[in-house]
């Protein structure tokens, strides 16, 4: 009798939830089939989607206000960096320097990876800038796709004029050797 | 401040002429070339933070690209509007005045297909034979078969899977279909076959991997444990790591298959290791009535009682803990015990959080996560904290900037009052004269007046009063900036502070929900716990029956023997 018991709660055991969306394969549970509570009310998931929907516009405004007090546009300095989608190797930190001081750092997580590669392009400094002669320095690691662990540094010279800068990082890989090359565009 | 003083008066009107023609220059709108813009937005969405997408997504943004916007909405659970979106897209298909490219067609099967609806997203995906990298194909390969399992059709899913492909993706489409099979077939082969692909196609190295690995492996035992091979289902419970979520079934369902082979030793080996687990979980119960059982049918009566003791003991103590976790979520609600950080005096035995997983607080957390219902309400909660504390830190922002910009206009006042254009001009005009008087001196020769660089003076003077002449009536702008700005700045206070109060409002309303739900599944959680205490009381009746009526038929006094028993299990409790 016991062990038919047993048995009745092995078949229930062996229930897996299919169709899973994700990658995270989901605990079978008895209590999990069984239990089917009230939702929360409707209602409420409505009144909370609109107000999500109007502070999404509030967020977006007030970061628009921010950006226009503090970065206005004739002194304001962008730094961008993205990836060509072909490129093999691994982004592990890049350093941004600006007239040789440090203004931005970043570690990055596969998923960011993944983005750039895909098409993503990453603000990586967004500041305001005097008029004139500037350095920008670039300092990247990372793994390349020949496994070896890599350091690169690229500096650039440029000229802030009267209006808005903005300097884009575009991460290559050789073609030849598999290594990583940096191209920037400013726009 | 001592410098600027010493300056001629002359340097101080160029020094406050060149601040307001600062000020007055920046422009408050500015744009970015659209390619870094649109980049910036799929950098978000493309890593799944689809707030931020959604907050730097404009109107024009939105109405070019449906697909990205209606992807970020249902990423941030806005599932109302997302029906509407996908209905324009699928307009604008039929119409053909928007083309979608391959990524668009990926993300509306993607879509559709988390939203549970198959065929279209059946039909966006048959739009991409042939147009996908080995990566996203395999993906591609993963919805398509999930789907037509969805839809009934596991020849066809089969089928689906026949296409090359290793990886994740194809382990657990593998995976999904052997359960498939396992339910809808008496003939277990079929999900056998696909169950062990799984595995071949697993490279257990990452969480997820792993995760999968493991799944997998309790699958296959159970299947082989239904089929009366416990032998072979052994060997596969065995291979679920004893840290995964699942760890405790695959240890109680061994236990099960040693029992089966009459190896109780190895059975209750198993089930004593299934014990360090929480109790909350139904597989630990079954363990701990397990136990007795197996030693029951071993002939060690004793070491029975004593374990159906324990079981009891366990059953009960759990119990407690049930209730008192009961009236804290009760007292204090579900977002103070269990969603935030808390200190509440007295209450350190549950809140407590340690670099270890099992704690107490942990443990009901994770019970009550895996009811779909509580942790689709527990996600809203989260969102809409995080929208709220985003609310909280531009509240002390607008505070500076209201502060900046005040000052600023002081400044800006101050400034503009202490500095006459008439006299400016004046002081200009003066300039350009002694410029003139000089330049008309017969004495001057030619050389010296270019070493005086007088040509240049003259230049300068003349760009000075072109200057001046713009500035006066940038002046006037200057002061309306700030003054927008400040409005701005009061208006999107005001703004906040409205959202913030009725973010507050249904904050409130959803942790009292959130409360209600988990205190439900609480009290399920109790009637198991309660039903495990009985049968536990159940087995220690059965067992003293037992030594009773073959005492009895052996006519050997054993009334001692029992009191000694009950006198034991008095004592243990």
């Amino acid at each position: 009798m016991f062990l038919r018991r047993f048995l009745s709660f092995l078949s229930i055991l062996t229930f897996i939830a299919i169709g899973a969306s994700t990658l995270n394969a989901a605990e079978p549970s008895k209590e999990k089939k069984k239990v089917k509570l009230k939702s929360v009310d409707p209602a409420l998931i409505k009144e909370a989607e609109q107000l999500k929907k109007e502070l999404i516009q509030l967020n977006s405004e007030l970061y628009q206000f921010e950006e226009d007090l503090l970065y206005p546009a004739n002194t304001q300095l962008g730094v961008f960096l993205s990836m060509s989608k072909d490129s093999s190797f691994i982004l592990d930190s890049i350093e941004i320097r600006l007239d040789d001081k440090l203004v931005t750092s970043y570690l990055y997580k596969g998923d960011e990876i993944a983005s750039l590669k895909n098409g993503g392009i990453q603000r990586l400094y967004l500041g305001s800038l005097a008029d004139g002669r500037h350095k920008l320095t670039a300092r990247i690691n990372g793994q390349g796709g020949n496994n070896q662990y890599f350091r690169r540094k690229k500096g650039l010279l440029f000229t802030k004029e009267h209006s808005a800068k903005f300097i884009q990082l575009v991460v290559r890989e050789s073609k030849t050797n598999n290594e990583p090359l940096f191209k920037v565009k400013e726009w | 401040m001592n410098n600027f003083v010493r300056c001629s008066p002359t340097i101080n009107y160029l020094k406050t002429f060149l601040f307001m023609v600062c000020l007055i220059l920046s422009p408050l709108s500015h744009s970015m070339p659209k390619s870094l813009y649109e980049g910036m937005v799929q950098f978000e969405l493309d890593r799944g933070n689809h707030f931020k997408a959604l907050t730097l997504m404009n109107k024009t943004y939105q109405d070019a690209n449906h697909v990205d916007y209606v992807t970020a909405l249902y990423g941030f659970n806005i599932k109302s509007d997302v029906d509407e979106v996908l209905k324009k897209i699928y307009q604008q298909q039929k119409n053909k005045s928007a083309t979608l490219t391959t990524k668009d067609y990926f993300k509306i099967g993607r879509l559709e297909y988390q939203l549970g609806r198959c065929k279209p997203a059946l039909r966006a995906f048959k739009q991409l034979k042939n147009k996908l990298s080995q990566e996203e194909k395999q993906e591609w390969i993963f919805y398509r078969s999930n789907c037509f399992i969805r839809l009934g059709s596991n020849i066809k899913a089969m089928q689906v899977l026949n296409d090359t492909v290793d990886g994740i993706w194809a382990s657990h489409a593998y995976y999904n279909l052997g359960v498939s099979y396992d339910e809808s077939s008496r003939n277990k082969s079929k999900a056998l076959k696909a169950f062990k692909l799984a595995i071949l196609l697993n490279k257990g190295k990452t969480l997820q991997e792993k995760a999968l690995k493991n799944q997998i492996n309790l699958s296959v035992g159970s299947l082989y444990l239904n089929a009366e091979k416990p032998d072979l289902s052994s060997n596969f419970f065995k291979k679920v790591y004893l840290d995964s979520l699942i760890a405790p079934q695959a240890l109680y369902l061994n236990g099960l298959a040693k029992l089966e082979l009459n190896d109780f030793r190895a059975a209750t080996q198993s089930w004593f290791s299934v014990k360090k687990y929480p109790l909350v979980n139904q597989s630990v119960a079954e363990a701990l009535l397990a136990i007795p059982y197996a030693y029951e049918r071993s002939g060690y009566i004793s070491q029975a009682l004593e374990a159906y003791l324990e079981a009891s003991n366990s059953f009960e103590t759990e119990l407690k803990v049930i209730s008192k976790v009961d009236s804290l979520l009760k007292k204090y609600g579900a977002s103070k015990i269990l969603l935030e950080d808390n200190n509440i005096e007295g209450l350190e035995w549950f809140l407590a959080k340690d670099v270890v997983t099992n704690t107490m607080k942990a443990t009901y957390f994770s019970y009550f996560m895996s009811n779909f219902e509580i942790y689709d309400a527990v996600e809203l909660y989260s969102e809409l904290k995080m929208l709220s504390d985003s609310m909280q830190f531009w509240s002390s922002q607008l505070k500076v900037f209201s502060q900046s910009l005040k000052d600023k206009q002081s400044t800006f006042n101050k400034k503009s009052k202490s500095f006459s254009l008439v006299k400016t001009q004046k002081k200009i005009d003066k300039i350009t004269n002694r410029i003139n008087s000089i330049q008309n001196k017969n004495s001057l020769t030619q050389r010296q007046i270019d070493r005086l660089q007088i040509t240049k003076m003259e230049a300068n003077t003349s760009k000075l009063s072109k200057r001046l002449v713009e500035l006066k009536g940038k002046v006037a702008q200057g002061q309306d900036q700030l003054k927008s700005q400040l409005k701005m700045n009061t208006e999107l206070n005001k703004r906040r502070k409205t959202s913030q109060k009725q973010l507050k409002a249904v904050l409130a309303q959803l942790d009292k929900q959130i409360t209600r739900l988990i205190r439900d599944q609480l009290g399920v959680l109790k009637k198991q716990m309660a039903t495990n205490f009985e049968r536990s009381e159940q087995g220690l009746v059965h067992v003293f029956q037992d030594i009773a009526e073959s005492s009895k038929k052996q006519n050997v006094d054993d009334n001692n023997f029992v009191s000694y028993v009950y006198t034991g299990r008095i004592n243990l409790r």
